[in-house]
């Protein structure tokens, strides 16, 4: 400071125009609480990624390889043959803007290179430099604004981590692209291409380590899987007098249930666990956990196609050694992904399986008889619409509920009415968030593709906030104090961003509702609701 | 009344060049409070406060408004200086446009609205760091749980939320 003693007009003289920056210099800042930590060598030398090294993204030598360039672009010549769709993205995009405002993290944080069609641009500039015949003629030439290449450099490898390891992969964006672009795959060929050279996040490769190990992203083993189960049934019990029955590896059994591990060791996601037991139970469903394949989340696929693979072969491994017919999934949104659209492709077909079939209500899901896999909210709707299940919906009525669309169940599979079906049948007050923010266009949580943690807190503030923003609106307006929803990650990551920006306003699964709501042959009288609370409207009620 | 939009076109155009060319035009552009909370919510935050300035300086609307706007530019890509600038940027444009015998008393409030917005600030930084902790509590609650590291109260008895 020239001056130690400033007066007050000279305090208050701001430069009111920011630096002008061009969006082709790709000098990035890592300002703690924006970016996501670095993965532990142990995480990739368990799975065999190249370059293990203590490094951190905001020091100022990353510890490529020597051929770090050679890597990079060798990556993406293989990447360009193997993907037609890749090819394709990078060739078609008319820079039309459809895409431009449709980003949460846009929207949230106002980072230009948020929109998608410059997300995407960080790398098509390096295709049109080395990948195109102008580019690949005029050589460094193509590298200016005006030829639209760029250098592929330190500064832009550090830049893609920046954004590739931001974009939640949700695919809001490709809802509104005339051409069909999938914003979200240039993202994970983008995080494919710096896994080659050993840029990744622990918050993915942690998870992923552990998945491939014991079958679960925390690591926890088949003794503790069983544990975990034995005590959510002893709560269950505590709670509805009814002592269920929850095997695991279970030979014969009919149907192979997975669920996101979360649903056993975190909340609200445990819960909704318990309203699972409970509803199985009553169904008398022949169903059996797998103690391997006792993850349905599936975290390779926010690193690479191959690693999706490995991570999702467990789940017709251990159909076929349990010998079922069909397999049902619990509430999962990248799960889903994964399920619905590679799984068959990756590790089927699934031909030793039977298409399925609900043995309560005999109902065939010809959308699940490739992948033999039903989604529970398909299963359970099924079971409402066949008047198979006794529900007290008084039972919710501390409840006032609104839907969060999660991205990848509503636009990857299209899972949209099921869950609305069932809300409306198992509580009494629910409203819908205005029309722009649901169903295909709905918003993410902003903390998708495993980048829920805890370091990149402030991003994941920005980018839930358009979602955020449309539950306050349903909370000032009809009292809205519960948020439902069907992904693990939304469970996990929904509450801090209420908690910061709408507080007052909580979230559950689905089948926390349903378990609440279904009356159970033979139960003790409930007291309280599955998380233990007293259901004060019902006394109310009955008094 | 003519003043009073011209100050609020003036302070507005400010605000949004805060934040870079292109996304400025869209903040500034885009009515849709769905598709553009940042932008709607700073257009109707500056008008409240412009009006409570220019008139009865209410605490409570005063409060809401800058309450809506903190609570965004808290986590954005501001520095806390950046961050509360849109008050002080206010001033030039009251010396300008305002007549000189108000001059005073609208600097006073606006003065008094950067602490009320200081306190805003800290509250909302403090708010994110306490989400963040309480994420990891809820991450791991069923297994702490079963292991009885907790004992019998809940997470919410020990002030988790």
């Amino acid at each position: 400071m020239s001056n130690p003693n400033p007066k007050p007009e000279e305090l208050v003289q701001i430069g009111y125009q920011p630096p002008s920056k061009d969006w082709m210099d790709p000098s990035v800042e890592f300002r703690k609480g924006t970016f996501c930590y670095s993965a532990l060598p142990k995480n990739l030398n368990y799975l065999g990624l190249p370059n293990a090294r203590e490094w951190q993204p905001f020091d100022e030598d990353w510890k490529l390889p020597p051929d770090w360039k050679q890597i990079i672009l060798d990556g993406m010549k293989e990447r360009l043959e193997k993907y037609r769709s890749f090819r394709l993205f990078m060739d078609i995009c008319v820079r039309c803007g459809a895409c431009a405002d449709k980003c949460h993290f846009y929207l949230g944080s106002g980072d230009p290179k948020n929109m998608p069609v410059l997300r995407a641009e960080l790398m098509r500039s390096i295709y049109r430099r080395y990948f195109t015949p102008a580019g690949r003629l005029l050589g460094p030439l193509a590298a200016t604004p005006l030829a639209g290449g760029r250098e592929l450099t330190e500064d832009v490898v550090k830049e893609w981590f920046y954004y590739f390891y931001q974009c939640t992969e949700c695919r809001r964006c490709s809802v509104f692209c005339p051409y069909g672009i999938d914003t979200a795959e240039i993202t994970m060929i983008g995080r494919e291409l710096l896994n080659l050279i050993g840029c990744n996040i622990n918050w993915v490769l942690e998870p992923a380590a552990n998945c491939f190990r014991t079958g679960n992203h925390l690591g926890i083993q088949p003794h503790g899987f069983k544990d975990s189960l034995d005590f959510a049934v002893d709560e269950l019990e505590e709670l509805t007098g009814i002592r269920v029955d929850a095997s695991i590896n279970r030979k014969g059994a009919e149907v192979l249930f997975i669920v996101p591990s979360a649903d056993y060791f975190g909340t609200p996601h445990y819960y909704t666990f318990l309203g699972y037991l409970a509803l199985l139970h009553e169904i008398g469903l022949d169903y059996t956990f797998s103690a391997f394949a006792s993850e349905g989340g599936n975290f390779g696929l926010f690193n690479s196609h191959e690693m999706i693979k490995r991570l999702n072969a467990k789940v017709y491994a251990e159909a076929r050694r349990l010998g079922v017919k069909w397999i049902l999934g619990g509430e999962c949104g990248h799960m889903w992904r994964v399920l619905h659209q590679y799984m068959d492709t990756m590790n089927g077909p699934a031909d030793f399986l039977e298409a399925p079939v609900s043995p309560v209500t005999g109902t065939r899901f010809e959308n699940a008889r490739s992948t033999k896999m039903v989604h529970i909210c398909e299963f359970t709707a099924d079971l409402i619409h066949e008047g198979k299940l006794r529900l007290d919906p008084a039972r919710n009525n501390r409840w006032t509920v609104t839907f969060h669309d999660s991205c990848n169940p509503a636009r990857a599979m299209g899972l949209l009415e099921e869950p609305r079906y069932i809300l409306r049948s198992v509580c009494q007050r629910f409203h819908e968030m205005p029309e722009n923010t649901i169903r295909e266009q709905t918003f993410c949580c902003g903390s998708g593709s495993g980048l829920g943690t805890d370091e990149n807190f402030e991003m994941r503030m920005r980018g839930g906030l358009p979602r955020a923003n449309a539950v306050r609106y349903v909370k000032e307006k009809y009292g809205v104090n519960l948020l439902a929803c069907i992904c693990a990650i939304d469970k996990a990551t929904l509450p801090p961003l209420l908690e910061y920006w709408v507080p007052g306003v909580e979230v559950a699964g689905i089948h926390e509702l349903v378990g609440n709501a279904l009356v159970m042959r033979g139960e003790k009288p409930r007291s309280t609701d599955l998380r233990g609370e007293p259901l004060v409207e019902l006394e109310a009620a009955h008094a | 009344m003519q003043t009073r939009e011209a100050i609020a076109e003036q302070w507005l155009g400010r605000v949004w060049r805060a934040y870079p060319s292109q996304t400025a035009a869209f903040l500034a552009g885009e009515p849709d409070p769905f598709r553009n909370p940042v932008g709607s919510t700073l257009r109707q935050a500056v008008g409240i406060l412009l009006d409570e300035l220019l008139l009865g300086m209410d605490r409570a609307r005063v409060q809401a408004a800058l309450d809506s706007i903190v609570q965004i530019r808290a986590v954005q890509d501001l520095t806390p200086r950046q961050a509360l600038e849109f008050l002080f940027e206010l001033k030039p444009i009251l010396a300008d446009l305002a007549r000189r015998p108000d001059l005073e008393q609208l600097d006073a409030r606006v003065d008094e609205m950067a602490l009320m917005a200081f306190d805003l600030y800290v509250q909302y930084r403090e708010r994110a760091f306490e989400a963040r902790a309480n994420e990891v509590k809820r991450r791991v609650f069923i297994l702490e749980r079963r292991f009885g590291a907790r004992g019998d109260a809940t997470w919410q008895e020990r002030g988790a939320r």
